[in-house]
């Protein structure tokens, strides 16, 4: 079995968490916290690191990934039902992306396109680059992780030369509510969270797991946070931070502004290709690490019909998620940061507890037998 | 009725059959079988005599127009009959045995440099074809075979398809042993290996594989002799064949072998730890395996300044990309996505398509079907001939297209100039791809705009990134990520510096260049001051 290299790890782990938060994050903390929401990725470094530290010291207690660890930790009736909800979730996170990617596709590039082809042709590659395997995947995500940063580079330096108004910015660090404040850490720790899908895929890292999940994660933390920061610091500099929740799209709005001398224009389009790219990425890492745990929960052999049966499966939830482009920002900052928490930060808060707490007891019956002794 | 191939009366199967039959000791019998044998060819020779003292009783067989006829008569014949009857007369109490002379003949006698035992038809027919020379003998079960070959062959020309500015002008020819010279005039190592093998049940094509001993990995070399050697096929012709009969993924569009004529080309792959497959027949030499960003390497980057090289290449990725997607932009910008085309360049595109009656995707997809066929029209037609209709198809037909309002003067500049820049494409089989796909781009594009060319990039690079040849991912460098290796594939790096090999799995020796410490500024002085 060919594995993943720790290079691999890292653009698989961005391209995880990076594309989708470029559009979820801009109305979800500018709603809250304003000029101030590009603050909270640089934030949140620190409780992003507790948290990898986290999910590496379950990890650590016995080498192995999930769905075994859930096994191993909450006994095997609860585990084999933990796994099961976290392969609901990973393929309800799929239909979400694949939502999102229609809702862009529907309201700026194809408008009367009908929705079964948008759909068909993005799970249709993303079927084919999960046939081809994770190693398949993992080099891909080296091109696009590649072809998705310099383009962010590109637009955003462009946006903050074309259009920056440092008074958008004004005045810094201040009313920054308490409330308002635990939003936007809980709904970005949420997105940071969904790096844990990557300990699904651990059987397939090279060489020191441990090391090589540790490393690639503490590296996507600063990526994650310094693209999102920058994303949000442009945003709210080139638009007002009163008007970016109130627009459908505010990333793209401001990409509109980007040009190139006047004569290369109106280059969203060519943002949300790339973009789709590294959307096609998150949706296969989701629906390959689901088809994984299906198949390590079940012992099942071969992955064919579980894939196509989970396509339809994610394709009829993401039609259902909403009627309306309302709805599906309510998704967006009501319950998946919620879902997110619970799935990526709450289940594995119980089970590091729990493994705490069942450590720190044979050392204290230990260290009771001992001083009995004395 | 059944077409379906009978190998029960096939004539590989009677040849088979000879195969293990052995040469009979009496002349005529063995004259009987072969002429029976090679009936119906009229360019197959015998030429009987007798000579020595009692005379004993011979006859060479040979192919008419694949043998030096002169070599026979003044080295073999004239041979003969002269050493063999001063041999005869010292050993006049003894009459030898007819075995002995043939070891006589073999080890005294004749003079020429290729001289061998043979002992079964065969054989015979096999070395013949070849344009040897067997020597047969009366009440002797085995005959000689005497190397004659001789044929007409095109001389060493220059490179047709791989012309360079700077380099060595040579190509290969359609003589495999004129071809591994060339080889072995470049590599004189010991390390340089050329093994052959025979390949085709009724061709019997002369296959050459070779490497560098301590360069390419071991386990390559194996893989590739093995899968040579599990062809069994009726007749190799060129070298095309085998890239279809070894290969891993037969049913891929992408070249997974570089065909090249260049001697220098195949000599600089070899020191990279690759194999090269050349075949008796063809001017065409295998070199695997290959990945796809090797594409972008002319033969002639390596001669010149690293600078301007690596220029050079940047400029043939560019050319590349604009071929591959120039058109498929074009027709999606003017069908879904006018508002990324500046206002004034719109105004210019719209006035120069007024008139024209098809929408832009089938304007694009008439266009480019028109190139490919006045390409392919150059190519076929006679060397006088091909520029010609060139000129017609390019100017007169497309002007008075223009002028007819068929087509507009806009896409015939997108079109004219993705082609241009296709040419720049240094590999005639990446030239293909890059052709097929330009087409597939084009449909997306006229399907779904620019979202329908990021589905087909995507589809694109998810197929090419699964694929490897031999163990070596087809977008390696780039995917799987090397960051040693992908300078190599950007640019061209300065020999100075090249110090290490492009690294494959198993290779033993991986340096390159030792570079030697540059003389320090003391040591500098001391020698002018020394002068």
């Amino acid at each position: 079995m060919e594995k993943i290299s720790s290079f691999q790890l890292k653009c698989l782990i961005a391209l995880l968490i990076i594309p989708a938060a470029f559009f979820e994050e801009g109305p979800l903390l500018t709603a809250v916290l304003k000029n101030n929401a590009w603050l909270v990725p640089i934030g949140i470094i620190l409780p992003g690191w507790l948290l990898f530290k986290m999910y590496l010291y379950i990890f650590r207690q016995n080498n192995i990934s999930f769905p075994e660890a859930f096994n191993e930790h909450l006994g095997r009736f609860w585990g084999k039902i933990i796994t099961i909800f976290y392969i609901f979730y990973f393929l309800v996170l799929c239909s979400y992306i694949l939502r999102i990617y229609f809702e862009f596709m529907k309201i700026n590039l194809l408008l009367t396109t009908p929705i079964s082809v948008l759909f068909f042709l993005m799970l249709f590659i993303g079927f084919y680059a999960l046939k081809k395997g994770i190693n398949n995947i993992a080099r891909l995500s080296v091109i696009i992780f590649a072809l998705t940063i310099f383009l962010n580079i590109f637009l955003i330096s462009n946006c903050i030369i074309n259009g920056f108004k440092w008074d958008n910015l004004q005045p810094i660090l201040s009313d920054i509510p308490f409330k308002a404040s635990l939003i936007a850490f809980f709904g970005l720790i949420g997105v940071l969270g969904k790096a844990m899908t990557v300990f699904t895929l651990a059987d397939f890292v090279a060489g020191d797991k441990e090391k090589t999940i540790k490393s690639s994660l503490s590296t996507v933390l600063i990526i994650f946070s310094l693209v999102i920061s920058s994303t949000l610091l442009s945003l709210c500099a080139t638009l007002h931070p009163s008007i970016i929740p109130s627009l459908s799209s505010a990333v793209l709005t401001m990409v509109r502004t980007a040009h190139i001398s006047y004569f290369i224009q109106n280059i969203d389009i060519l943002f949300i290709s790339v973009w789709i790219c590294g959307i096609y990425i998150t949706l296969t890492i989701f629906w390959f690490s689901a088809s994984i745990l299906t198949q390590k929960a079940f012992s099942l052999r071969d992955n064919r019909f579980f894939l196509a049966s989970s396509g339809i499966f994610i394709a009829l939830v993401s039609a259902s998620l909403s009627s309306t482009s309302l709805g599906l920002f309510v998704w967006t900052t009501k319950f998946m940061p919620f879902l997110n928490n619970c799935f990526f930060v709450f289940i594995p808060l119980f089970i590091f507890i729990k493994s705490l707490i069942k450590n720190y007891l044979p050392n204290k019956h230990n260290n009771e037998s001992l001083s009995i002794k004395k | 009725m059944d077409h379906s191939y009978n190998n029960k009366f096939s004539p590989e199967t009677v040849a088979d059959k000879h195969k293990s039959v052995l040469l009979s000791p009496e002349l005529k019998k063995n004259q009987e079988v072969l002429t029976q044998r090679l009936a119906g060819c009229f360019d197959f020779m015998q030429r009987e005599f007798s000579f020595g003292s009692p005379p004993v009783k011979a006859s060479i067989i040979f192919f008419e127009g694949l043998v030096d006829k002169r070599q026979i008569e003044n080295s073999l014949i004239k041979s003969i009959f002269i050493n063999c009857n001063i041999f005869f007369r010292k050993e006049q109490n003894s009459e030898p045995s007819h075995a002995d002379l043939l070891d006589t003949l073999k080890n005294k006698v004749l003079t020429l440099a290729e001289v061998k035992t043979v002992d079964n038809y065969e054989d015979i027919i096999l070395q013949i074809s070849s344009g040897d020379t067997v020597l047969l003998l009366d009440n002797c079960a085995s005959g000689l075979v005497i190397g004659t070959r001789s044929w007409a062959a095109r001389a060493i020309s220059m490179s047709e398809n791989e012309t360079t500015v700077f380099g060595p002008k040579e190509s290969f020819t359609e003589t495999l042993i004129s071809n591994t010279a060339m080889l072995r005039r470049r590599l004189k190592s010991s390390s340089f290996k050329m093994e052959r093998l025979t390949i085709g049940r009724i061709s019997q094509t002369s296959v050459c594989f070779c490497y560098i001993e301590n360069i390419a990995p071991p386990a390559l070399v194996a893989n590739v002799k093995e899968r040579l050697s599990q062809i069994d096929i009726d007749a190799i012709l060129d070298t095309g064949y085998l890239e279809e009969l070894i290969t891993e993924e037969p049913y891929s569009i992408f070249s997974q072998a570089m065909h090249t004529e260049r001697p220098d080309r195949v000599c600089g792959n070899l020191l990279e730890g690759k194999v090269g497959i050349m075949i008796d027949g063809s001017p065409m030499v295998l070199v695997l395996p290959v990945t796809f960003p090797q594409f972008a390497n002319a033969p002639d980057d390596y001669y010149i300044n690293y600078i301007p090289a690596t220029l050079l290449r940047f400029l043939r990725i560019a050319a590349f990309a604009v071929s591959l997607l120039m058109t498929a932009v074009f027709v999606s910008l003017l069908t879904y996505h006018h508002e990324m085309i500046p206002t004034p360049l719109l105004l210019t595109i719209i006035s120069a398509r007024q008139g024209v009656p098809f929408p832009a995707f089938v304007e694009a997809l008439l266009l480019e079907t028109t190139f490919e066929l006045l390409r392919e029209a150059g190519l076929r037609l006679p060397n006088a001939i091909g520029p010609a209709v060139s000129i017609v198809g390019a100017l007169i037909i497309g002007e008075a297209a223009v002028q007819a309002g068929l087509v507009s003067t806009p896409m015939v500049v997108v079109i004219a100039f993705s082609g241009i820049a296709s040419f720049v494409i240094p590999n005639y089989n990446a030239g293909i791809i890059t052709r097929i796909m330009r087409f597939v781009f084009l449909i997306a594009a006229g399907l779904l705009g620019l979202f329908g060319i990021m589905i087909t990039f995507i589809l694109l690079i998810t197929r090419m990134a699964s694929v490897s040849f031999f163990g070596i991912p087809y977008l390696s460098p780039v995917a799987p990520f090397n960051n040693k290796q992908i300078f190599d594939i950007l640019t061209r790096r300065p020999w100075f510096s090249n110090t290490l090999r492009p690294w494959q799995e198993g290779m033993k020796n991986q340096k390159r260049y030792e570079p030697k410490p540059a003389p320090s500024s003391k040591d500098k002085k001391g020698a002018s001051n020394e002068s």
